[in-house]
């Protein structure tokens, strides 16, 4: 079982979250015309093995999205920001 | 086999009634179904799981491989339990399984003597070599197999017993009652954390429940309990099982509420799935004792050492009146001088030349006969062993002599110990071979969390068992934040001789040739023989993960909890290297099997998801509506008239919706406050279209993208007011849809201020349709809803007795039609209120059936077009995209693929013919095969009351070019093909006369 | 006008089920007054202030503590997003800097109380509910059978569960199920 420390609800088990994929990448500008960044975003992912950055929705909490890192070999999870503030 | 007039921890003046196989047997308050079973003289108790062999009780434990039964009756019946962990009851019903007619003359033992046909890998076998062309030689060979080998029968009928589950929190979870796992509770709970302590057996104590009753041991755990009973931050759970270890400090408990009973009481629960989550704990399991490997060691008879003593001392039961005790170890010695002096008589084959001379000298003082340096080389008997044949053996294990006959009733051997480290294991992953305790062992490493203590970390005399969860109790609670005062360490007793340090790696008799006598088994629940090991290495296996598949070593309900460390040993030997190099395999949950029923708690039935009801929900059921499941929600599917089906029911909704006008629940529609100063650009941006000029009053259809470019969803959004927008989505979508507004405004357009916001559970909707619906919405409302005042695609606001509403002038249906939003508590009395209103317009209500009639018939896309793998190009509705500015899925939406005018495109189909379209079919041109994926499908099919004919929407390979044409629809799951032709979706009313009207 | 029905009214049936002695749940549902949600930005303190005066309510709080000022309380669901309950309606204080909604049909409340109160919490939710860590006055967010809920402790063994109005009365057929074995006492819309 994950846990997630959420910064609003507190420490709270992976099954009140929804997994949001890799927070490492960026989206494109809205203005972004070419191809190539849209598809790099949407489709090109690395498989690291060791921490990764992943978003999480608390979809049953604060409805929060939330970047945490996560160990991909041993499940640790490491720190757990809101997604806003990361953002910025 | 007897029952002792005295001693033991039994309650004497509790008589129990017990049978199995029909047969009562004797049995009190305090005793397992195996202790009655021994006291009764049961012999044999099972029968082997391959060959049929007659099995007896071997352990007293969680380990016990042979003594499976059958419990209880009906839809409590449960197989494959262990009679050692069954707590005999007051109408205990047991019988044996895997035997026919009966456990004493079993046909299907004849499997014995075919056993050289069914060894190592034979199910794998059967899939080639001489059977690689004959299909129907393996299909008999399979019947056969299946029929043969098995375990128990499941229940046929339905269980009546409740479930339930519970999430705990503790700071220390402490899992074993024993003297360790009380060491270690005692001084995390006088430091102040929040201790549980869990054992699976009923009674606290673990081995010290197998010395004998009342001595100093009892004493202690007695003053241990009565401290941790008197705590406030204490629970102490018996009877549970702590079956899994998990990431974040999570564990898996199954606790026995009420198996120890004839029936759980009334309202109560038979188990209970705890998912503990603890700060820190400590693995106080003790260890699992190993059989030795010898011809016939499976015999009825032959025993594991400790539970031979725990069953004369527990449950007073003599296991035998002539016994030989063999070992590797010192701690059968213990056994062997209590069964002396209960009456035994006692020869103790000790495989070791070497033994310490106090331990020799107890031995003999008790009436022990002493034989060193000899092993077991074969058991004679076949339901019970009768004779041991006993030989000098090597520093190998090989008789160095012809063997002698030693009469005996009862075998206890001793193999050394295994720590019972599967739950460290399952979260730390392999643990490590130990030479000097010849045992797998957990590694010590800060960052772990759970940590083992006493005889589980290979503890060597009490006091260490002791000091060690003491320290580690200290340790977790300290690590939970509780740095207390843990007071002093509990004194410890006099006890019997312990395994480590003591053992010889020796854990087989062979002949002087290095070959078992008869069958030797190393996994006795699924019969895998030493030699079965040896055919494995033969044929090339050397992994013990490969091993363990190919042999079905540990595989079994047990799980290998007494194969294990024999069968690595034997690979170990014939690779010629240290079994720490050959390793062991991984263990998963569960430690011991856990009930489904447990772990669903009351998760099923109507409670299997929970259901969504919109406001008028009961008025439907009340009103003669058949629901039908949407998602998690139940909608009206159609209203039957007497005699109606679902087909007449929605021709007549949908036709009458046509000619008078019908009312139909759409609260499933998703509904979310889109707010804030930038709502506009935001929905600009997920919406294909455009809305910035989208003015209050005013409502509009958008259709939006995934980032990938596909249609992820459409609906329409009204503006309410400057900076307050609703916006409506499909049923299907509205989390998803919510879910991806949220996440684009809090990780991507954090500069946008807006707000999305949920209103699905606020607002009950009411979709009013027909000719007639002008008329009567005007009349409840009093409002002017005149084509000047509402044109389509406005909103106004009104009341209906006295209830403020949102009248939403659009149309799905193709008609004359209005969305009329109710704050959902007035849900109900609203659509009374209309309804009764209605009687003059000849209204009905209509169901999700005749809606989707309804909606195909005008052509419109929903749940069935909208799956995902549609483009706006594939749906005709490329026209909607802005051209002006950007938004999401807008530049991966013109990739090349998606671009490619031969990608099946949104058709209409006119079905000729009586008989309808499936959803599903396949379309394929007028002639020709009609081989592969043809050239589309039909996504959605009606009977079209206006047209009077069978019509669909479906996608078809350059559909736009192909109107007019005629295609074959073939529907292969029910071997049907129709004729159709290709039409504009739009069927009805192609320009919108009715619903502007 | 005509009244507002509330989710539960077809199945919130007063009585006394499940196992006899002492019952240890206490069941009951009353109406929701008012419920709003505010939201706003990074100003989000500045835009609400005005309001929350006017309220009694002195800043925005934190995300465990409910605020109680006379029939009022609000919760902080979220950074920038506030639930507010017996408010009154808030229609007048939407502006560009502060979106006021109102949500007062779209929870229904759960009252659940009896000692056995948080026992019947751990069957149902996954959240640390122990009476040192869940204190009156707390509340927190979680799911029930995968629906987001808030529950809010108003007393030692008694708490206010908001659950979404469409999922009432499943959810609430899960807690009278849950409860049985604890001996279960219904009470009324109260």
């Amino acid at each position: 079982m994950i846990r997630i420390d959420c910064p609003v609800c507190g420490l709270r088990n992976e099954t009140e979250f929804a997994y949001g994929g890799d927070a490492t990448v960026r989206r494109p500008a809205m203005d972004e015309s070419e191809m190539g960044p849209w598809r790099d975003y949407v489709f090109i992912r690395d498989n690291p093995r060791g921490w990764h950055r992943e978003y999480w929705h608390h979809v049953q909490g604060c409805r929060q999205w939330l970047v945490v890192e996560r160990n991909t070999l041993t499940h640790e999870v490491g720190t757990c920001r809101l997604a806003r503030e990361v953002a910025e | 086999m007897r029952r002792l007039d005295t001693g033991g921890r039994l309650n004497r003046s509790k008589p129990l009634s017990v049978s199995f196989d029909g047969k009562r047997l004797a049995a009190f308050e305090g005793d397992t179904l195996a202790a009655a079973l021994l006291a009764g003289g049961v012999s044999p108790v099972g029968r082997s799981f391959k060959f049929h062999r007659p099995r007896g009780v071997l352990s007293a434990g969680v380990e016990e491989p042979n003594a499976l039964v059958h419990l209880r009756e009906g839809g409590r019946h449960e197989p494959n339990v262990p009679a050692t962990m069954v707590e005999a009851f007051d109408g205990l019903v047991a019988t044996g399984q895997n035997a026919w007619p009966s456990l004493d003359f079993d046909i299907g033992a004849i499997n014995d003597l075919f056993s050289r046909f069914l060894g190592a890998g034979f199910y794998y076998k059967t899939f080639i070599g001489p059977f690689r062309h004959s299909t129907r030689f393996w299909m008999m060979c399979e019947r056969f197999i299946r029929r043969a080998a098995g375990l128990g029968r499941a229940a046929l009928v339905a269980d009546p017993d409740h479930y339930e589950k519970r999430s705990a929190f503790c700071d220390v979870l402490v899992i074993g009652g024993g003297v360790a796992g009380l060491s270690a509770a005692l001084p995390a709970a006088r430091a102040g954390a929040d201790v549980m302590l869990v054992e699976q057996d009923f009674a606290l104590g673990g081995a010290v429940l197998s010395d004998p009753a009342g001595g100093a041991g009892d004493k202690w755990v007695a003053k241990a309990r009565a401290e941790l009973e008197a705590l406030q931050n204490v629970r102490v759970l018996t009877r549970t099982t702590a079956f899994g270890a998990y990431d974040g400090g999570v564990y898996g408990l199954v606790e026995r509420v009420a198996d120890h009973l004839k029936a759980p009481d009334e309202h109560q629960v038979r188990q209970r799935y705890w998912q503990v989550h603890a700060k820190r704990a400590v693995m106080a399991t003790g260890a699992i004792e190993r059989p030795l490997v010898f011809g016939g060691n499976d015999r009825p008879g032959v025993m594991l050492a400790g539970a031979v003593r725990t069953y004369l001392n527990r449950f007073a039961v003599l296991a035998g009146e002539n016994a030989v005790v063999t070992t590797n170890n010192d701690s059968a010695y213990q056994t062997a001088i209590d069964l002396a002096r209960a009456g035994a008589k006692v020869t103790l084959v000790d495989m070791r030349e070497n033994v310490d001379a106090d331990l020799t000298r107890l031995a003999r003082e008790a009436g022990v006969t002493l034989l060193t340096g000899h092993g077991v080389l074969e058991v004679k008997g076949s339901r019970r062993v009768t004779a041991a044949a006993v030989a000098p053996i090597d520093a190998r294990g090989r008789a160095k002599a012809a063997p002698r006959l030693v009469s005996v009733d009862l075998i206890a051997m001793s193999g050394g110990w295994s720590p019972t480290l599967h739950l460290w294991s399952q979260l730390y992953g392999k643990p490590v071979y130990d030479a000097a305790s010849a045992c797998f062992l957990p590694t010590e490493e800060d960052a772990h969390r759970l940590r083992a203590a006493g005889i589980a970390a290979a503890a060597q005399t009490l006091d260490e068992v002791i000091e060690q969860g003491f320290a580690r109790g200290v340790e977790a609670a300290s690590a939970a934040g509780f740095a207390g005062d843990s007071g002093t360490r509990p004194e410890g007793f006099a006890t019997g001789p312990f395994w480590p340090a003591t053992m010889s790696p020796l854990w087989a008799v062979f002949n002087a040739d290095g070959k078992c006598r008869g069958k030797a088994f190393v996994d006795f629940q699924h019969d895998v023989k030493i030699t079965d090991i040896d055919q494995a290495h033969l044929e090339g296996y050397v992994s013990v993960e490969h091993l363990k598949r190919y042999t079905t070593t540990g595989m079994a309900t047990d799980q290998g909890k007494l194969a294990g460390v024999n069968a690595l040993s034997r690979m170990a030997e014939l690779r010629g290297l240290p079994i720490a190099q050959v390793g062991t395999t991984t263990f998963r949950p569960p430690y011991t099997p856990v009930t489904i029923g447990a772990i669903v708690g009351h998760d099923h039935g109507r409670h299997f998801r929970p259901t969504r009801r919109s406001a008028m929900h009961h008025w439907h059921g009340e009103n003669g509506a058949v629901m039908i499941e949407a998602g998690a929600w139940m909608r009206p599917w159609y209203y039957p008239e007497p005699g109606e089906d679902l087909r007449a029911a929605y021709i007549r909704e949908a036709a009458h919706v046509r000619r008078d006008v019908g009312l139909v629940d759409v609260s499933t529609l998703g509904k979310i406050a889109v707010q804030g100063p930038d709502a506009a650009e935001f929905l600009n941006r997920i919406y294909v279209n455009g809305w910035k000029t989208l003015q209050i009053g005013r409502l509009r259809y958008g259709v939006m993208l995934r980032e990938d470019g596909f249609v992820f969803d459409d609906g329409a959004t009204a503006r309410l007011g400057e900076h307050d927008y609703f916006m409506s989505t499909t049923t299907a979508n509205a989390a998803r849809v919510l879910a991806f507004a949220e996440q684009l405004l809090q990780t991507e357009w954090t500069d946008l201020r807006v707000h999305v916001t949920s209103v699905t559970d606020q607002w009950a909707a009411i979709a009013v349709a027909g000719p007639n619906s002008r008329a009567l919405l005007t009349k409840v409302t009093g409002a002017d809803l005149s084509r000047e005042a509402l044109p389509n695609n406005h909103f106004t606001t009104a009341e209906i007795d006295g209830v403020g509403v949102r009248v939403h002038r659009m149309s799905y249906s193709g008609e004359l039609a209005y969305e009329v939003y109710i704050p959902a508590g007035y849900g109900r009395p609203v659509w009374e209120t209309l309804y009764a209103a209605g009687a003059e317009f000849n209204l009905r209500p209509y169901g999700t059936e005749s809606m989707g009639a309804l909606r195909i018939e005008k052509g419109h896309v929903a749940g069935q077009e909208l799956d995902g793998r549609t483009t706006l190009k594939d749906l005709n509705l490329e026209g909607f995209a802005s051209k002006k500015k950007p938004f999401v899925g807008a530049v991966l939406s013109k990739r090349p693929v998606l671009e490619d005018p031969a990608r099946p495109s949104l058709v209409g189909l006119e079905i000729a013919g009586a008989i309808g379209a499936k959803a599903g079919s396949l379309l394929y041109p007028a002639t020709g095969e009609t081989k592969g994926h043809g050239d589309g499908w039909v996504s959605s099919a009606t009977y079209s009351p206006a047209l009077g004919r069978n019509i669909a929407m479906g996608f078809l390979k350059s559909g736009k070019d192909r109107i007019g044409e005629t295609i074959r629809v073939v529907n292969f799951l029910g071997n049907e093909t129709l004729k159709a032709k290709v039409v504009s979706n739009h069927f009805f009313d192609p320009d919108g006369e009715r619903q502007n009207g | 006008m005509v009244e507002a029905l509330s989710p539960l009214k077809t199945v919130c049936a007063p009585g006394r089920y499940g196992a006899d002695g002492e019952a240890g749940i206490v069941l009951g549902t009353r109406a929701i007054r008012s419920l709003w949600q505010i939201a706003g930005w990074a100003d989000f303190e500045t835009a609400a202030a005005d309001l929350l005066g006017v309220l009694g309510l002195n800043g925005l709080g934190d995300y465990r503590t409910a605020r109680v000022a006379g029939a009022v309380t609000a919760w902080r669901i979220a950074p920038d997003k506030v639930l507010i309950e017996g408010c009154g309606d808030l229609t007048g204080y939407g502006s560009a800097d502060l979106a006021v909604l109102d949500l007062s049909h779209a929870r229904t409340l759960i009252d659940l109380g009896g000692p056995a109160a948080r026992d019947l919490l751990t069957q149902i939710v996954t959240v640390d509910v122990r009476a040192a860590t869940f204190k009156p006055g707390a509340f927190l967010q979680t799911g029930i059978h995968g629906v987001g809920v808030l529950i809010h402790c108003i007393g030692s063994d008694d708490f206010e569960i908001y659950v979404p109005s469409t999922w009432a009365e499943s959810l609430w057929e899960v807690f009278c199920e849950n409860a049985l074995p604890h001996g279960l006492l219904v009470n009324g819309a109260g």
